[in-house]
C-alpha cells in the first residue's frame, strides 16, 4: 500500500473514532432507559402544577357560593369555566374575573343552534330577552327560575331587585312593552291576575311565562298586577 | 405582535392545525439538490465505472459538481429546522424507523464517499501542483495530498482501483440517498398525494434527469467561459442519456398519476379539482408540458434527424434548461402540492411564498447558487479538465504545461 | 537511496499500523460503552413521580358526539392549562361542526378556526361557533370534538428522526420539547392533523392528555370542564372506570381505522362524513 494509503486510513479511523466517541459523549444520560427517547422528559412533562384546580379547591373559601351552585342545575358547569382557571389564586393570582357580558358568555352554551342536541336548554336570543343581560333574571350559579337556590341566593343580583325587575326585562322598565312583548302598564289589574294564574297553572302556554309565573306566589301576582295597573299606559285609539 | 408564522388561506374544510403549512419551498429545494447530486454522480460513474470514454471530459467535473451540491444539501434543512442547533440529535440518537434519520446517515456517508473519490481522482494533479507551487499554495497542495508525492505505477494502480471501488459503491449510495428522499414522501399514508410505492423510483429518475441536465448546462456554459471547444461526442452522449431518462421518468409519473385516478379512493374528487384548478399551470403546463413534452420532442427530433453543430447545441441547451425547471416543478408540486390538499380531503389551502425570511424565495435562491460558487472555487483549485486524448495519470507534465499554475515541474 | 527510503518507510508504516490498531480498539470500546453504562442506571428509578406507577395504567379517551353542544369551553381550558398559543391556528383539541342542509348529501363542515367564526367570537383568543345556519333548513347537524388519538402504532413516533416523540408505558404519546429539532415530519405524518409547530419554541406540540394532571389522579382539563359529559377519560385497566364502561356499553368506533394506527380515542355518535 502506498504511504498516502496508510495516512488516509489513519485519517478515516481517527474521524470514525471521533464520531463514535462524540456520539457517546453527546447522548443524553437517560436516553434508551425506557425506549428510544430521553427518559427524563417523562418526569419533566408530568411535573408542572395543574392550572385548573376544580370546584373542590374553590369550596375551601367560597363555601356558600359552592353550596348554592352544587344544589342547582349549573353544577355541571365548573367554576373555572366561567371565571377562568384558578392558577395560584389567591396566593399570586389576583381576583378571578367575574364575567360582565353574560349575553356573550351564556349564549356560548345556550344559544339555539341547529347542531346543538335538543337536550341542551337553548334559546333564540332575540326572542328571549333581546339585549338584556342574562343575569338580570338568572342567577348564574343556580340559573333555573323557581329553582331550589333562587330563594336562598345571598348576594345574587336578582334577590335585591324588586319583583318587577324580572318582568321589566321583556316588558320594558316602564311596562310599555318591547317588540313582541306586550305592554303591561295601565292594564286592568284583574286581567293581569288572571293571565298570571293561567300561566302558572299551565292553562296558557308559554315556555318563559310558565316558568316565571310558577315562581310567583299568589301575593306576588296580586302585587305585580296592582303595580302595573297603576302605571301610565299607552294612549289607546278608540275604535 | 407580528406573527411568527404564515397563515394559509383555504377553501372548504381543513383541520385547524393545517392552516400553517409546515414544509416550505426549502423542502422542495432539498430533494432538488440531492437529485442533482445523484444525477451528476451517475454521469461521473458512466466513465469511472462503465468506462464509457466519451464522458471522460466531464467525469471529474461531474464529480466536483456532485460534491459541491452535496456539501450544501444540509443548508435548506438547517434553515428550515425549528431547532437547527440540535440537528445532530438525528445522528446521535437516530430513530431507525425514520426516513429522515436514515437519510442523515446516508448523507454523511455519501458526502465522505464523494469527497474521497474526488481526492483519488485529483491526487496526481495535486501532487504535481504541490511540486510546482510555492508558499501558501504549496502548503495547501501538500496538505491535500497528505504530504505524499508517490506517483509510481503501484500508486497509480492503487488510485485506479479505489477510484473504481468508490464509484461502484457510490452508485447505490447516490441512489439510496435520493431514494430515501423519495421514501420520505412515499411512505406517508397521511397524504394521498404523497403515499405511493412509486414515489422513490420517480424521485430517482427525475434526479438523474436533473443531474444530467445540469451537467449539460454547466458544461456548455463553462466551455464557453473557458473558450474551449465542446466535445461533440460527450455532449451527444449526455443528450441521449437525458432523453432516455426523460422518457422513462415521464412514463413513471404518468403511470403514478393514472393509477391514483384509476383507483379513485376517497378524496379523489378533491384531487381532481385541485389538479385541474390551482395546480394546473405548475403541473400540466410547466412540469409536463413545456418541462417534459417539449424537451422530449426537441430531443427526439434532433436525434432522429442527427442534428449537429450550433442547432444541436441550442436544442440541447434549451431542453436541458427546461428539464431542470421541470424537475424543480416536480419537487414543488409534490411538496407544496401535497400540503395544499388538506388531510380532511374536504379542503384546499393556498401556499404563499414570501420573498424575505429564513424560508423565503431569496433564501432558496441563495441556497441553490451557493454550490455553484463553491464549484467555481473548486474548479480553480482542482481543474478537472482532462487534456485531450490523455489520462492525467500518465502524462502529468504534458497536461500541466497547459495549466496557468507556476512552471512545469521536473519529471517525477 | 531506495533502501533507506524503504526502511524508514517500513518503520513509519509499522508505527502507523500500530496506531491504527489501537484506534480501532479504542473505537470499539467507546462504541460499547453506551450499551454497558446505560443498563446500570435502568433499574435505579422506574418512574420519577412519587406515587404514580405508569405500568399500572392504560389510559384511553372517549368522545360522545351526540352530547357535544359546541360550547368550546374545552378548547379554551386546554389552551389555559397547557399554555398553547392564543391564536386560531394552533390547537391541541378542537371541535368540528357538521351540518346537512335540506337537499344536500354532503355535510358542510366548519371549525372555530374558520374566519367567520373568529369574527363571531371577536378575537383569535376566544372561540365560538357562529349561528350561520339559523335561518336555513337543516336536516341533520352535530358537533364532533377532536383530539390527538394517542395511537397504539403512532405514525408520528415512527417518523421522528431523533426519538423526541414517543409512547409512554401508560399509553400517552408525548413530545420531548428539549430534544425535538423541529423538522415537522411528525406534523406531516399524523393522519388526524393533531400536531402543530410551536413557533416560539421551535418545536412541535400536541395534546398530552394533560399528562401533568393524569399522573396526579386528575382528569385532563378538557374532560374536567365539559358541562355535558361529551368527553370521557379513564384507565382501561380498571373495569369500572368511565372509559371502560363507555367502551363496554356502546358501539364505539375510531377515526380513520384504515391507517392501522390503532387510535385509543373512541367515538360514539359520529357519521359517515366525519373526517
Amino acid at each position: 500500500m502506498p504511504n498516502y494509503g496508510v495516512r488516509l486510513i489513519a485519517l478515516i479511523v481517527v474521524f470514525l473514532a471521533a464520531a463514535v466517541s462524540a456520539r457517546s459523549y453527546f447522548t443524553a444520560d437517560s436516553f434508551y432507559r425506557f425506549g428510544h427517547y430521553r427518559a427524563d422528559s417523562v418526569a419533566e412533562i408530568a411535573a408542572p402544577k395543574p392550572v385548573h384546580k376544580g370546584p373542590d379547591y374553590c369550596q375551601a373559601c367560597h363555601t356558600d357560593r359552592h353550596t348554592e351552585w352544587s344544589a342547582g342545575v349549573h353544577k355541571v358547569v365548573k367554576c373555572e369555566v366561567c371565571h377562568g382557571p384558578a392558577r395560584e389564586h389567591p396566593d399570586t393570582t389576583a381576583k378571578l374575573p367575574i364575567p360582565t357580558d353574560t349575553v356573550k358568555l351564556c349564549t356560548l352554551c345556550h344559544e339555539a343552534m341547529p347542531a346543538r342536541p335538543a337536550a341542551q336548554p337553548q334559546i333564540q336570543v332575540s326572542q328571549h330577552a333581546g339585549t338584556e343581560q342574562c343575569k338580570t333574571c338568572h342567577n348564574p350559579h343556580s340559573p333555573r327560575i323557581g329553582g331550589p337556590a333562587t330563594a336562598k341566593a345571598t348576594a345574587a343580583p336578582v334577590a335585591s331587585q324588586p319583583l318587577s325587575a324580572k318582568c321589566a326585562a321583556c316588558h320594558g322598565a316602564d311596562g310599555l312593552g318591547i317588540g313582541n312583548f306586550p305592554a303591561l302598564a295601565g292594564q286592568d289589574a284583574e286581567y293581569l291576575i288572571k293571565q298570571l294564574h293561567d300561566y302558572k297553572s299551565g292553562a296558557k302556554q308559554n315556555v318563559m311565562m310558565n316558568t316565571l309565573a310558577k315562581s310567583l306566589s299568589d301575593q306576588d301576582i296580586a302585587d305585580l298586577a296592582a303595580y302595573y295597573a297603576s302605571l301610565k299606559g299607552k294612549d289607546r285609539q278608540v275604535k | 405582535m407580528e406573527q411568527l408564522f404564515h397563515v394559509a388561506p383555504y377553501t372548504g374544510y381543513v383541520y385547524p392545525n393545517e392552516t400553517v403549512i409546515p414544509w416550505t419551498v426549502l423542502i422542495a429545494v432539498y430533494p432538488y439538490m440531492t437529485g442533482l447530486v445523484a444525477g451528476a454522480f451517475t454521469v461521473s460513474s458512466l466513465y469511472h465505472v462503465f468506462g464509457i470514454q466519451k464522458y471522460k471530459h466531464v467525469a471529474r467535473f461531474a464529480l466536483l459538481t456532485a460534491l459541491c451540491f452535496m456539501i450544501f444539501v444540509p443548508a435548506p434543512l438547517l434553515l428550515h429546522l425549528g431547532q437547527p442547533a440540535r440537528a445532530l440529535n438525528a445522528l446521535i440518537t437516530p430513530h431507525l424507523s425514520s426516513a429522515f434519520a436514515m437519510f442523515g446517515f446516508f448523507a454523511a456517508f455519501y458526502v465522505c464517499l464523494v469527497a474521497l473519490e474526488s481526492w483519488f481522482a485529483f491526487r496526481v494533479d495535486n501532487v504535481a501542483r504541490a511540486k510546482s507551487s510555492t508558499g501558501v499554495r504549496r502548503l495547501f497542495y501538500r496538505a491535500i495530498t497528505l504530504w505524499s508525492d508517490d506517483v509510481s505505477e503501484k500508486a497509480l494502480a492503487f488510485d485506479r482501483k479505489w477510484l473504481y471501488v468508490l464509484a461502484v459503491v457510490g452508485i447505490p449510495g447516490a441512489h439510496g440517498l435520493h431514494g430515501y428522499v423519495g421514501f420520505v414522501f412515499g411512505s406517508l399514508k397521511a397524504r394521498e398525494w404523497w403515499g405511493s410505492d412509486l414515489m422513490p423510483v420517480i424521485f430517482l429518475f427525475s434526479a438523474v434527469i436533473s443531474g444530467v441536465a445540469l451537467l449539460i448546462v454547466l458544461y456548455v456554459v463553462v466551455s464557453w467561459i473557458r473558450k474551449v471547444t465542446i466535445d461533440q461526442d460527450c455532449l451527444k452522449g449526455l443528450t441521449q442519456t437525458l432523453w432516455g431518462f426523460l422518457m422513462f421518468g415521464v412514463l413513471l409519473e404518468v403511470v403514478e398519476f393514472a393509477n391514483l385516478f384509476y383507483q379513485g379512493e376517497e378524496g379523489i374528487e378533491l384531487i381532481k379539482e385541485y389538479v385541474t384548478g390551482p395546480l394546473f399551470v405548475s403541473y400540466f403546463v410547466l412540469q409536463f408540458g413545456i418541462g417534459a413534452a417539449l424537451p422530449i420532442t426537441i430531443l427526439t427530433v434532433m436525434i432522429f434527424r442527427k442534428t449537429s453543430g450550433r442547432a444541436f447545441l441550442v436544442g440541447t441547451l434549451v431542453s436541458a434548461g427546461l428539464a431542470l425547471m421541470s424537475v424543480f416543478m416536480m419537487r414543488w408540486n409534490v411538496v407544496i402540492g401535497g400540503q395544499e390538499i388538506s388531510k380532511t380531503m374536504k379542503g384546499l389551502l393556498d401556499y404563499h411564498l414570501p420573498f424575505w425570511g429564513r424560508e423565503g424565495l431569496l433564501a432558496a435562491i441563495c441556497v441553490l447558487i451557493a454550490p455553484l460558487i463553491l464549484l467555481w472555487i473548486l474548479t480553480r483549485l482542482f481543474p478537472p479538465w482532462e487534456p485531450t486524448n490523455q489520462r492525467a495519470s500518465t502524462s502529468v507534465t504534458e497536461a500541466l504545461s497547459e495549466l496557468p499554475y507556476g512552471t512545469a515541474p521536473k519529471e517525477v | 537511496m531506495k533502501q533507506e527510503m524503504s526502511k524508514s518507510e517500513a518503520a513509519r508504516r509499522g508505527f502507523l499500523h500500530t496506531v491504527a490498531k489501537a484506534a480501532v480498539a479504542g473505537v470499539a470500546l467507546l462504541g460499547a460503552r453506551p450499551l454497558l453504562g446505560k443498563e446500570k442506571t435502568a433499574t435505579a428509578k422506574s418512574f420519577p413521580t412519587a406515587g404514580y406507577d405508569w405500568t399500572k395504567h392504560r389510559w384511553a379517551y372517549g368522545i360522545d358526539a351526540t352530547r357535544c353542544i359546541g360550547c368550546l369551553r374545552c378548547v379554551e381550558a386546554c389552551k389555559a392549562e397547557n399554555g398553547v398559543s392564543l391564536d386560531a391556528h394552533h390547537f391541541r383539541t378542537w371541535v368540528e361542526r357538521y351540518v346537512y342542509l335540506e337537499g344536500e348529501d354532503r355535510a358542510r363542515v366548519d371549525s372555530h378556526s374558520d374566519p367567520q367564526n373568529i369574527a363571531a367570537s371577536g378575537s383569535e383568543k376566544e372561540y365560538r361557533f357562529d349561528n350561520r345556519y339559523k335561518n336555513k333548513k337543516v336536516t341533520k347537524a352535530f358537533f364532533v370534538p377532536k383530539i390527538c388519538n394517542h395511537c397504539q402504532h403512532p405514525s408520528c413516533v415512527q417518523v421522528c428522526p431523533t426519538g423526541a416523540t414517543y409512547k409512554t408505558k401508560d399509553g400517552a404519546v408525548l413530545i420531548d420539547h428539549d430534544y425535538c429539532i423541529g423538522c415537522q415530519y411528525c406534523v406531516q405524518a399524523c393522519p388526524y392533523g393533531a400536531r402543530f409547530f410551536n413557533d416560539e419554541q421551535g418545536v412541535t406540540d400536541k395534546c398530552t392528555w394533560c399528562y401533568h394532571r393524569i399522573t396526579k389522579g386528575l382528569k385532563p382539563a378538557c374532560v374536567e370542564v365539559c358541562p355535558v359529559n361529551a368527553r370521557i377519560f379513564g384507565d382501561m385497566n380498571d373495569p369500572d372506570s368511565d372509559i371502560s364502561q363507555f367502551i363496554r356499553n356502546n358501539r364505539v368506533q375510531v377515526l380513520k381505522p384504515e391507517t392501522g394506527n390503532g387510535p385509543t380515542c373512541f367515538y360514539i355518535g359520529i357519521d359517515k362524513e366525519v373526517v
